[in-house]
């Protein structure tokens, strides 16, 4: 990890005047400081969406590559954030949209094949039961609602948020109290379900 | 009541995203507006037990060190290709810089501009017989991934997940290290955080401190984990707990090899604090129900 970065900034001084690499070194630290800040954030932005672990980590990796290699087009502001979340959502929702297809075909040849497997009924059970009541609730809210409530969770402020997901700051507050209601609404039913 | 005021407002006021101004003017307001006070008091009701929710679901651990290892591999093979043409360039340059060689290099860009187009053309052309060639196999491949549903369908669901994650990431670690993290809890937790035989070795400075608070939480948490845990959180509990085990593990190692190596050094005791700070988000989370109840 930090070794193999110090050994490519090693193979790049050879190459490149000292200036070049003392920029590079600099960009080094901009990005793992980049990752620090926002990979947590990124992550569960991702994962709100595509609600699998494995999935929100490739994404969130896509994400980094991503800014690594724009490094020197996107300034290291408070802007960077919103942006990292709009790749990242992005991706994520591309991601989803692809297993859907593949979900869609899956579901087509069961139907097709129907009638000989009595287990099927049970495995969509279990399929079910591993997402927690929460992220049932959170994948009824709409968009961009859903997004507005994930993004405040974690912390981000009005004006982030609108930037994040193109949406006019002074709305924002009117997204996040409404998905809070619809959130509710899901959730209210479900939440005592597992109470009692 | 005059102006009274929006369910978007009230929630900006609620998250302190309303101006100075604002923000007195709805205080002033809210004083002498029962349905205002209302709204309010609902709203704050309800962020509560939202955030709560989420907060419990959303903020589980995430695999830093997996990531940061992942995206470093990608980006020093992206670096070695870019170091490359960089070296190629650096070359053409120290030959441009002598006039004379100057007219040499331009022969070179054309002669190597020639060759590209020319090969370029070639592949062109023989583009056609690799479409044939695929043309007769499409068949195969694509019906391989949905063949296993007859017999589990929740496996074709897996298999699906892995193909379109192969396809979407050039490099990865093999899948062998990540199925690592579902068996690797019962067989490396004993082994990692087993005194005996960290005591045999040599601590490097710093090193026992942090050992021994890990032992101290981890018997705490080792008596409350299964009450306090529902049985999903205890699952990314322990599969996040091998992950950083296994660094710890890895990074021992390298560190008793060579006791000089600073960046290992620096990743084992980031490491252990990754381990101190989940054991405590379990430790900590029996208070945070408590104070909840």
């Amino acid at each position: 990890m930090m070794l193999k970065m110090s050994k490519v900034t090693e193979i790049c001084v050879d190459s490149m005047s000292e200036q070049a690499s003392a920029a590079a070194k600099t960009e080094t630290i901009e990005f793992e400081e980049a990752f620090s800040l926002h990979h947590r954030t990124v992550f569960r932005a991702a994962r709100s969406v595509v609600r699998d672990a494995g999935l929100a980590e490739d994404v969130t990796q896509e994400v980094f590559i991503r800014l690594y290699k724009n490094l020197d087009v996107i300034e290291n502001g408070e802007m960077l954030r919103p942006w990292l979340i709009r790749v990242a959502l992005n991706l994520a929702k591309n991601t989803v949209r692809g297993n859907n297809r593949a979900n869609t075909r899956d579901e087509n040849y069961v139907k097709q094949t129907e009638g000989n497997d009595v287990f099927s009924v049970e495995s969509e059970y279990e399929l079910k039961s591993e997402l927690s009541d929460v992220s049932r609730a959170l994948g009824k809210v709409r968009e961009p609602l859903r997004s507005c409530l994930v993004l405040k969770q974690q912390g981000l402020s009005y004006r982030e948020i609108a930037e994040s997901l193109d949406l006019n700051e002074t709305s924002i507050g009117t997204y996040v109290a409404r998905a809070r209601q619809e959130f509710l609404k899901f959730y209210g039913k479900a939440g005592k379900e597992t109470v009692r | 009541m005059k102006g009274c005021i929006d369910i978007g407002i009230i929630q900006a006021f609620l998250d302190g995203e309303t101006s100075a101004e604002e923000t007195v003017m709805i205080s002033e307001h809210i004083e002498d507006c029962d349905p205002c006070t209302l709204l309010l008091a609902q709203a704050e009701d309800e962020s509560a037990i939202v955030f709560s929710a989420l907060d419990r679901d959303l903020d589980t651990l995430v695999p830093t060190q997996r990531l940061w290892s992942r995206i470093n591999e990608s980006i020093s093979e992206e670096r070695e290709r870019a170091s490359l043409w960089h070296r190629a360039l650096a070359m053409l340059s120290l030959q441009l810089s002598g006039p004379s060689m100057a007219a040499a290099g331009v022969l070179v860009v054309v002669g190597m501009l020639a060759v590209v187009w020319s090969v370029r053309s070639v592949s062109d052309f023989n583009d056609p017989a690799d479409l044939v060639a695929d043309a007769t196999r499409p068949s195969v491949p694509t019906a391989a991934p949905t063949r296993p549903v007859a017999t589990s369908p929740g496996e074709t669901v897996r298999t699906t997940v892995a193909d379109s994650e192969v396809s979407s990431v050039p490099v990865r670690i093999p899948t062998a290290e990540r199925a690592n993290y579902s068996s690797a809890p019962e067989r490396r937790a004993p082994r990692t955080t087993g005194r005996p035989r960290a005591m045999t070795l040599q601590y490097i400075p710093g090193e026992e401190t942090y050992m021994r608070t890990i032992a101290d939480l981890k018997e705490s948490v080792d008596t409350q984990k299964d009450r306090v845990l529902p049985p999903s959180s205890r699952i990314a509990f322990e599969r996040d707990l091998a992950v950083v085990n296994d660094t710890i593990d890895r990074m021992q190692k390298v560190v008793r090899r060579d006791p000089n190596n600073q960046s290992a050094k620096q990743l084992l005791y980031s490491s252990y604090q990754d381990k101190i700070d989940l054991l405590n988000s379990v430790a900590q989370r029996d208070e945070l129900m408590a104070s909840l109840r």
